[in-house]
C-alpha cells in the first residue's frame, strides 16, 4: 500500500518538474554572453561602415536598454578620434569614451577590465570599445576596433 | 525488510526523477541551438511578413512597432503564444539607421 503511495508520489513529482521545465526556459536562456557580445560588435561595425560613426552613440543607447531588458548588464569604455558624443559617458560615469589625436598610449588604466596594453600611433579613423557584458552567472568581455 | 524495499523504491525514484529532470532541461535547450543561426542571413527579414520559412517578431525600436510574421502571414500575438524565442538580434538598420529587434520563435 505504502509503496504505492510513492509510486503517485514520485509520478505526480515528474507531472509537476516537466511542467516546470516546460514553461520555465525564458528566453533569457538560450541567449547568452557571447551572443550578446557579438552582435554588439558585428553592429557597430556595420553602422560604422555603412551608416557612418554619428549613429554609434545612438545605437549603444538602445542597446544599453535592450541588455537591460533581457536581464543582462552592458558597459562599455571607449576610445576613438572621433567624439561620438555618448550620452552615457556624460560625468562620472563607467561608460566613458576617451578621444584623442595623436599617439594615444592604451593602458590597464583606461581599459578597466580588458587588460589590453599597446600605443595607436596617429590612428586617423578609429574607434574601439572594450565591453563587458554579464549576468548572475556568465559574463563576457571584449576589446574590439573599426 | 519492508521499511528497506521502500527506501529502496525511495532512492531509485530520485534517481529516476534525477535523470528525468536533467534529460527534459539539456535536450530542451539542446533544441535551440542558437549558433545556427547567421544573423548576416537573418538581416533580410523585415516587418513586409515576405519570408515563410520563419516565424519572426520585429520590435521597431524608433516607433515602438511591433510586427508579428507567421510564416508570411501578418498575425497577431496570440499566434504565437505557444511558441518560444529561439534567437534575438538588435538590428542597426538595413540601408538607413533604423535599430530594431529580431526574435525568432521555434
Amino acid at each position: 500500500m505504502r509503496s504505492q503511495y510513492i509510486l503517485l508520489a514520485t509520478i505526480a513529482i515528474i507531472i509537476i518538474l516537466s511542467f516546470i521545465t516546460y514553461y520555465n526556459i525564458s528566453p533569457i536562456k538560450n541567449i547568452n554572453p557571447n551572443l550578446i557580445g557579438e552582435n554588439f560588435e558585428d553592429q557597430i561595425t556595420y553602422i560604422y561602415q555603412n551608416f557612418g560613426y554619428n549613429y554609434i552613440s545612438n545605437y549603444t543607447l538602445y542597446f544599453e536598454n535592450y541588455t537591460e531588458d533581457i536581464n543582462y548588464n552592458f558597459s562599455f569604455i571607449c576610445i576613438s578620434s572621433y567624439n561620438l558624443s555618448i550620452q552615457a559617458c556624460n560625468g562620472n560615469n563607467i561608460n566613458c569614451c576617451y578621444y584623442f589625436n595623436g599617439s594615444f598610449f592604451v593602458n590597464q588604466n583606461i581599459l578597466k577590465y580588458c587588460n589590453e596594453n599597446f600605443i595607436l600611433y596617429n590612428p586617423p579613423n578609429w574607434i574601439c570599445f572594450c565591453y563587458n557584458v554579464n549576468n548572475s552567472n556568465s559574463y563576457y568581455i571584449n576589446f574590439f576596433c573599426v | 525488510m519492508r521499511s528497506w524495499i521502500i527506501l529502496v523504491e525511495l532512492a531509485f525514484s530520485i534517481i529516476l526523477l534525477t535523470f528525468f529532470f536533467l534529460y527534459t532541461y539539456y535536450s530542451k535547450s539542446s533544441n535551440y541551438n542558437i549558433y545556427s543561426f547567421d544573423p548576416n542571413n537573418l538581416i533580410y527579414l523585415n516587418s513586409s511578413c515576405n519570408n515563410n520559412l520563419y516565424i519572426y517578431e520585429i520590435i521597431n525600436l524608433t516607433n515602438n512597432n511591433i510586427t508579428i510574421c507567421y510564416f508570411g502571414k501578418q498575425v497577431n500575438s496570440t499566434y504565437i503564444q505557444n511558441h518560444e524565442p529561439i534567437f534575438e538580434y538588435l538590428y542597426a538598420g538595413q540601408n538607413y539607421f533604423n535599430p530594431y529587434i529580431l526574435i525568432i520563435f521555434g
